[in-house]
């Protein structure tokens, strides 16, 4: 018989993986603030769990993330920080390597039966299009002489979708599961522009080196499946189905920052050919 | 390092997370999660602050003066794990009233035209 996690195990793994996405925040706010903040997210993660089990620990999940997104951003433009060009240009491998680990995130929720499977899933789902989005706007940046016009429009899908599916999440978290359809919409067109940028970017070598990774990345097959087994109502190959979807996508999004960061940014050459 | 502005109305109008935690630090000190329940309870629940928000907005009144460090020591109530507790400066006071006065005004202004309580003249 399958058993939930114990609720300290996951008040344990909250509080390490929320510690560890400080590291995005300036050093000195870090410094100064980081044992607070991950004080006060332990307190409140215990406080929802003791209330509302694992979905309200989810729900605190999710406004955690935002919070966490935009205060980042904030912060580092308070340290007269300015994102210049060649600064996002340089985080663009980080975005996709952290944008890649919340989709493998995402996917190990896919193996835990229970009705909040599929909102933990979609809690990590979220800033991980974020920051894949980020790294893909990093990556038309750095390669911009060598997109042409056909690149352009995929990417524009990749973010559009992105959007949409991201408002998708939101109404579906505030309206219901009847707007599900949003989010597989956006969540789909996403998938497609990305998929057309991955075979443009294998076919013209943009990467310094493992190009085929943006192609494993879009997991665009796997999710056809995966929604043919949904239609299906086959809930347990579905699920195993996802796992498999969003890991592998998460798998493509770390390969492909780990190719970026291997080209240091001072030292960028369009790679051609 | 702190920056008093010359006088309270030179910060005003407050952004809502600073007002917030001016009000919840106005009954006496408070460690951030306090802070972040207080502010829940006085707003009914609607404004809920993040970690991020709490300490960036910690830190700007901090360099303000609105707002001081006090020890750090643990809190009964919750466990034996040290918190810096934050209380309010007599700047941040002053800022706090001179706030509290410019919405009262815009209530005012508002019941006059008759958008709140029913009672307009």
């Amino acid at each position: 018989m399958k058993t939930a996690p114990q609720p300290s195990r996951l008040l344990i793994l909250s509080e390490s993986v929320y510690r560890t996405l400080l590291v995005l925040y300036p050093a000195d706010f870090r410094q100064q603030y980081g044992r607070h903040m991950t004080q006060v997210f332990r307190d409140v993660c215990r406080d929802a769990y003791r209330q509302g089990g694992a979905e309200a620990l989810v729900y605190w999940w999710a406004a955690a993330l935002f919070d966490l997104l935009q205060t980042v951003i904030s912060e580092r433009r308070k340290v007269s920080f300015t994102m210049s060009k060649d600064k996002f240009i340089q985080w663009s491998g980080w975005f996709c390597i952290f944008g890649g680990i919340f989709f493998a995130a995402s996917s190990i929720s896919q193996l835990q039966s229970g009705s909040q499977t599929n909102n933990l899933s979609i809690a990590a789902l979220i800033p991980g299009m974020i920051l894949i989005t980020l790294g893909l706007l990093g990556i038309f940046l750095r390669y911009n002489a060598h997109i042409h016009l056909f690149g352009r429009l995929a990417l524009l899908a990749t973010l559009i979708g992105a959007a949409i599916a991201s408002i998708g999440w939101l109404l579906l978290v505030t309206v219901g599961d009847s707007l599900w359809n949003v989010f597989i919409i956006g969540w789909l067109l996403y998938l497609m522009g990305h998929s057309v940028f991955g075979g443009f970017a294998a076919n013209t070598h943009l990467l310094p080196k493992w190009n085929f990774a943006l192609l494993i990345g879009s997991g665009l097959p796997l999710t056809i499946v995966v929604l043919g087994l949904g239609r299906q109502e086959t809930a347990s190959s579905a699920n195993w189905g996802t796992f498999a979807m969003l890991l592998l996508i998460g798998i493509g999004w770390m390969v492909t920052g780990w190719a970026l960061n291997s080209q240091p940014a001072a030292s960028l050459q369009p790679a051609n050919g | 390092m702190t920056k008093t502005a010359g006088s309270p109305q030179d910060l005003l109008p407050l952004t809502p997370a600073v007002f917030h935690i001016l009000l919840a630090l106005a009954d006496g000190e408070k460690h951030g999660y306090a802070i972040m329940q207080e502010v829940a309870a006085i707003t009914n629940g609607e404004m809920k602050m993040g970690p991020g928000t709490l300490y960036g907005s910690i830190k700007r009144m901090l360099e303000m003066g609105l707002i001081g460090e006090s020890d750090e020591r643990p809190d009964p109530a919750l466990d034996d794990e040290r918190r810096r507790y934050y209380r309010l400066t007599s700047f941040g006071e002053q800022v706090a009233k001179a706030e509290s006065r410019r919405l009262a005004a815009l209530l005012h202004a508002a019941a006059l035209k008759k958008l709140i309580g029913g009672s307009g003249s």
